[in-house]
């Protein structure tokens, strides 16, 4: 093979499931990987950017993902679902991504290149949306990250409460409370914009 | 019978809002970037260093040093600082190990121990001399 061709290690001839791809890992048998990857990657990448709201921190937190999957294989216990395991690295990894930006001490030089970036919107930003659906989407911006993971995961990727409290290792309550904290924040931003939606002012009252 | 939810309709709101994100997959090129990242970690020889908060700041910086004609900054930090921008253009899947290997190789002669921050730094530092000689739209537009 040469040096700089990559491997090909996807496609099994069939398909195991988790623990099979797992254990396959473990012995050291790295197509598993790409098993896993095809399997997990679009619910790892949406995650990530729904928390990050930036593809290519996205991108990063896929790689890393998978990467600390292959790397720690050895840690994962074949026998239990591997998914809330990704979700947990994903999150974690979109924190650790939120506390660089924040404790990065050139504020200066992001501010500015935060402004070239909107200055240029990629294609998919231009799509025609709902003034409604746009401040919902505000509203889930503006969340700090830790209550935007809960709303991701249960809106987005339809985890339960207990769920998701097993993922972020939170009490059931705590999930519950940023839920309503970031449902009362789109009830409160409906009110102050006097959004046209009288269905909905009624329903929140 | 039991009251209605009087979340359901936010609920619906945040599940329509995020939906589009549903349609959404990797990246095309994210496996061949994964197993080159495997590749390297198999040979003991690349650390699962991750840098999309570098690449935003950095990226610009080397577009604009690439074409800057005004003055420059003191040798060898020049020297450096030009062979990124011309070795480094922006694309996709630029790494920041590449950047610590170039600047690693620029400073061999010397043998001086070169750690991960030091390029971070001098880069943001360019950033804003840039920004000193020139005004940012001089550097956008780059």
């Amino acid at each position: 093979m040469q040096a700089d061709q990559v491997p090909i290690y996807r496609k099994h001839s069939q398909v195991p499931d988790d623990p099979a791809l797992i254990r396959q890992l473990q012995a050291g048998e790295i197509q598993a990987l790409g098993t896993l990857f095809e399997r997990y990657s679009a619910a790892v990448y949406r995650t990530a950017l729904a928390i990050t709201r930036d593809e290519r921190a996205a991108e990063d937190i896929l790689q890393e993902c998978f990467l600390r999957t292959y790397m720690y294989a050895a840690s994962i216990d074949p026998l239990r679902p591997l998914r809330p395991w990704l979700y947990r690295v994903t999150v974690n990894l979109a924190y650790d991504d939120a506390a660089r930006r924040r404790v990065n001490p050139l504020d200066d030089v992001l501010e500015w290149l935060n402004t070239l970036a909107s200055t240029f919107p990629a294609p998919d930003r231009r799509v025609e949306e709902t003034d409604l659906l746009r401040l919902v989407r505000d509203v889930v911006a503006e969340l700090p990250p830790a209550h935007r993971a809960v709303i991701v995961l249960y809106y987005l990727e339809n985890l339960s409460i207990e769920e998701i409290a097993a993922i972020l290792t939170l009490p059931a309550g705590t999930v519950k409370s940023r839920l309503h904290y970031a449902r009362e924040r789109l009830r409160e931003m409906l009110a102050q914009r006097q959004h046209p939606v009288p269905e909905m002012a009624y329903e929140f009252t | 019978m039991s009251s209605p939810d009087p979340w359901a309709p936010a609920d619906v709101l945040f599940r329509q809002a995020l939906a589009p994100l549903r349609k959404t997959d990797a990246p095309k090129d994210a496996w061949d970037r994964l197993a080159r990242q495997v590749q390297g970690a198999q040979a003991g020889l690349l650390p699962p260093v991750r840098q999309a908060l570098l690449r935003r700041m950095m990226s610009p910086v080397i577009r604009g040093l690439s074409s800057w004609d005004g003055p420059w900054l003191p040798k060898p930090r020049q020297a450096v600082l030009l062979s990124m921008a011309q070795r480094h253009p922006w694309r996709r899947g630029w790494r920041f190990p590449a950047l610590v290997s170039d600047w690693r190789d620029a400073h061999a002669a010397s043998g001086a121990a070169v750690g991960l921050q030091q390029p971070t730094l001098l880069l943001a530092q360019a950033g804003v001399w840039l920004r000193s000689f020139g005004s940012a739209s001089q550097v956008t537009l780059m």
